[in-house]
């Protein structure tokens, strides 16, 4: 009996998710390897030198669908906008209704209260039956249109306004920070500088004489020969 | 009865270390024989000392007495004895105890080999280790007693850390720390010169080995830690830049730097100062690693607030010897005078570029690691500084070292001509950049990472061949061949260990550039695509070790049809810690790990499996073992041995005859 409590503890206590977890992935592989690059440039904040892709945390896990809402969401806001960019030219009227029913879907996805906003959309994309192709290729130009690096700077600013500048494994180059970066060069230039004054000084000395007398008879007494 | 033993043993040698400290000092100033002759049996005794001292603590933890708190505290009767044994330093107290037991190893080694240093240099250089010992044995009686017992001791232990009940863990501090504490001989050796006023070939010379097995040692152990995180920690990463890792990485490359600037203060009598400097650094680092690992400021300011008792000790530690020889250096550096004059274009050169950049990189470290403490102790901010800080700033140095070492090792001493150095190395060169080309032909997708890795790595690796081939002169294959044979050990380990640096260079870039990952849930029979394998989950059983539960997974890995891999990954729980651990199972052959790991069970009866291909993988800790066996290869060359017996042989030496 105190066996099989102990065995039933250990599975209860074994419940903490692992890094990234299949649940969490996105559809979209072009969103889903952003998220991915982003989740390694932050912070596990409770845990020691972690990144949040690696991190089993359950803060991690937050994070990690935090982020991957805000990407989505990104997409989603650039497909409403290539919706109705392709209102205002006036289509072909069955076009017409296939993209404003696209546009709806969208507008209620971002509009949705649900914790998984991943789910939603999964789920809107499954309700649009012969529209999704359609929403599928708009979800595509969007990939295209997103500038990446201006994206994922967004995404990580709205995180780093809530969670600090903690978050960043990699420290940003404003204010004192830029000690830190330029460090390395300005150390290099120095050394080098000084090594260059010292070997320049080297090469004009004149050599000095060799060992004397009593020194050479303890090398030759060292070396054994 | 034996752990008062122990405890009594160690205050004993406390004793001894006070008098292997003052009296050779004294004795050598003085120059008084007698005084100066202590030291020997001192350090051996001291040695003997703190050996029965660990062994005691070990006879606690193998006999299970948990009438010690540190038993206690760190140990299970369930564990297996391998673990007990190891349990004895996988905790602070016993650590520092090990720490101690291999300074004081270290000291008698130096008393029992170096019995034909010169006698006031050899006095000086065990004083100095006998101060060293004074102030780690104080610390482990005074701060860190592992001998104290309990009141009421109770029925079992608490056990150890599951994540630290593992080989490649277990024996990872005892390098570490047979690496770190070396390098207080190289100290020692510094201070003594200093206090000499006197740096020759010869002191270069008698340095140079313990720093070698120092750093032997070091790369062992930093190997050995990232060998474990690889597979322990679940998805096999090999280097985090952890402030652990850096505290450990510091000294290496310090001890990397001050191995080379000995060679020219050994064959060219410059560059004294700096080496002795960079002897005090190295083993500065060391005590700064084991100040930033053992008091837990890093992790946060409070932690270390918490219990300062510890941190503040070794932080003085930390500051008497590093201020005191910095002190010491800046009123004598200036007696050391340098004599070989040397071209702006010279093997003497290349090798101080070396020493800058292995010097500037090792800093750039440092304050990359103690930045987010120090942001927030003078500006209150509170910042992270993570690997992508790291890479970007560290990878250029490394670049630099590895596109200048070939030609460094082809330049001659005191005079050369970069034209006629390199030229042998325009093939190699060719080379070089026809394979990174190649590769970044055929790989898939745009990352420069894998093909620069290549092109570095089959420059040293050719520069490496073209080195010996260079040395074994300008006859026919046979005569290269018979040279070759006898070529000095040194030279083979210098061409060995720059050669290992290739591989390693090579495993880590293709490993970063061109791993295949999937993550996904498997269901039991159905298999899934991993590159040109494919993956099968045949199913799931729940087991039992001798501490811990556990969750096995039977994955068929094939390629084409056949089987080539069948794998069980673990996700265990120890009980008595609470905490759960994976085991991934890895397959590997030379060009590749096959990398599984088995997650939760999900509602629908699938399964969490984590599935990785990793290109070279096992290379670069091959690359490592490579380049320690150089240095050990380098070890054993004949200018170490034979300097030992001739002087044996030939007391006084006046014309000593040829051997």
């Amino acid at each position: 009996m105190m066996r099989m409590l102990t065995f039933v503890l250990a599975m209860v206590l074994a419940l903490p998710a692992w890094s990234v977890e299949p649940d969490e992935m996105l559809d979209d592989p072009v969103l889903e390897e952003r998220a991915r690059d982003i989740s390694k440039g932050l912070r596990c904040l409770v845990c020691r030198n972690e990144n949040i892709d690696e991190s089993n945390a359950d803060l991690a896990r937050d994070l990690r669908i935090l982020l991957r809402e805000l990407l989505l969401r990104q997409q989603l806001m650039k497909m409403e906008d290539l919706a109705l960019t392709a209102l205002e030219g006036s289509g072909q009227a069955t076009d017409r209704a296939a993209v404003e029913e696209v546009l709806t879907v969208v507008r209620e996805t971002l509009s949705s209260r649900e914790q998984r906003l991943d789910y939603v959309w999964r789920a809107a994309l499954e309700g649009l039956g012969e529209n999704r192709r359609l929403a599928e290729d708009l979800a595509q130009q969007a990939n295209g249109l997103i500038d990446v690096k201006a994206g994922n700077a967004e995404v990580v600013g709205f995180i780093v306004d809530r969670y600090g500048e903690f978050v960043l494994l990699k420290p940003t180059m404003k204010g004192a920070n830029l000690i830190l970066w330029i460090a390395a060069p300005v150390m290099l230039i120095t050394a080098l500088g000084v090594v260059f004054f010292y070997i320049r000084r080297r090469a004009s000395e004149e050599p000095e004489p060799d060992l004397d007398p009593e020194e050479q008879a303890r090398l030759k007494e060292i070396l054994g020969s | 009865m034996t752990t008062e033993l122990g405890h009594f043993a160690l205050v004993l040698a406390l004793m001894v270390a006070i008098v292997q400290t003052v009296m050779p000092l004294v004795g050598a100033h003085r120059r008084n024989a007698a005084w100066m002759n202590v030291a020997e049996p001192a350090a051996v005794v001291q040695f003997l000392l703190v050996g029965v001292s660990f062994a005691a603590l070990v006879w606690a933890f193998i006999s299970s007495d948990f009438s010690l708190r540190l038993v206690t505290l760190n140990s299970h009767s369930l564990k297996p004895l391998f673990y007990k044994i190891t349990g004895v330093w996988a905790n602070h107290e016993g650590s520092v105890l090990l720490w101690v037991l291999i300074l004081t190893a270290f000291g008698a080694g130096v008393a029992v080999f170096g019995r034909n240093l010169p006698p006031t240099l050899r006095a000086r250089v065990l004083g100095i280790q006998g101060l060293i010992g004074v102030a780690f044995i104080g610390y482990s009686l005074f701060t860190s007693n592992p001998f104290l017992r309990l009141a009421r001791p109770p029925m079992d232990g608490e056990g150890m850390n599951p994540l630290l009940q593992d080989v490649g863990l277990a024996l990872h501090p005892p390098f570490l720390y047979l690496g770190y504490v070396g390098l207080s001989v190289s100290f020692s050796f510094a201070i003594a010169a200093l206090l000499e006023g006197r740096v020759d070939a010869a002191w270069a010379r008698w340095v140079r080995p313990w720093t070698l097995a120092a750093w032997v040692f070091l790369s062992f152990g930093i190997g050995l830690g990232s060998w474990w995180a690889y597979y322990e920690l679940g998805w096999g990463g090999f280097w985090f830049w952890d402030p652990v890792e850096n505290s450990s990485f510091m000294p290496w490359l310090f001890a990397v730097a001050l191995l080379h600037s000995a060679i020219v203060v050994e064959k060219r009598e410059a560059l004294k100062s700096w080496t002795i400097l960079l002897a005090i650094l190295a083993f500065g680092f060391s005590l700064m690693g084991a100040f930033l690992v053992r008091s837990g400021v890093l992790t946060s300011v409070h932690a270390f607030a918490n219990d300062p008792a510890r941190g503040v000790a070794l932080l003085l530690i930390l500051l008497f010897f590093v201020g005191g020889a910095l002190t010491l250096y800046s009123f004598r550096a200036h007696v050391l005078q340098a004599k070989g004059v040397f071209g702006v274009v010279s093997r003497e050169s290349a090798l101080v570029f070396n020493n800058v950049l292995l010097a500037v990189s090792a800093l750039v470290v440092f304050v990359g690691t103690m930045w987010p403490l120090a942001a927030e102790l003078f500006t209150g901010r509170k910042v992270s500084v993570g690997p992508p800080f790291f890479d970007a700033a560290f990878t250029p140095f490394g670049l630099l070292i590895v596109a200048l070492l070939p030609i460094g090792t082809l330049l001659p001493w005191k005079r050369a001509t970069l034209k006629r150095a390199i030229q042998p190395l325009w093939g190699v060169l060719v080379l070089a950049i026809s394979l990174g080309a190649l590769a970044y032909a055929i790989q898939t997708g745009n990352s420069a990472l894998g093909p620069i890795g290549l092109v570095l790595a089959a420059w040293l690796i050719g520069g490496s061949a073209i080195d010996l081939w260079q040395k074994t002169g300008r006859g026919g294959l046979a005569s290269k061949l018979g040279r070759m044979a006898r070529l000095p050990r040194a030279d083979w380990g210098r061409i060995i260990a720059h050669a290992g640096l290739g591989v390693m260079i090579m495993a880590m870039t293709s490993l970063m550039a061109w791993e295949t990952e999937d993550i996904r849930v498997a269901y039991i029979g159905e298999p899934y695509p991993l590159g040109p394998y494919e993956i099968t989950l045949n199913g799931v059983e729940q087991g039992e070790g001798v501490n811990y539960f556990t969750t096995i997974a039977d994955i068929s890995i094939s390629r084409d049809g056949e089987e080539v891999a069948r794998l069980f990954p673990e996700k265990r729980v120890y009980p008595a810690a609470g905490m759960p651990t994976t085991e991934a199972a890895i397959a590997t052959n030379p060009f590749r790990d096959l990398y599984v790991v088995v997650g939760d069970a999900q509602d629908d009866g699938g399964w969490t499996i984590r599935s990785y291909i990793k290109p070279m993988a096992n290379w670069i800790w091959g690359g490592m073992i490579i380049m320690a066996l150089g240095g050990i290869i380098s070890l054993t060359d004949r200018r170490y041995r034979v300097a030992g017996g001739a002087v044996r042989k030939t007391p006084k030496a006046q014309g000593v005859p040829a051997e």
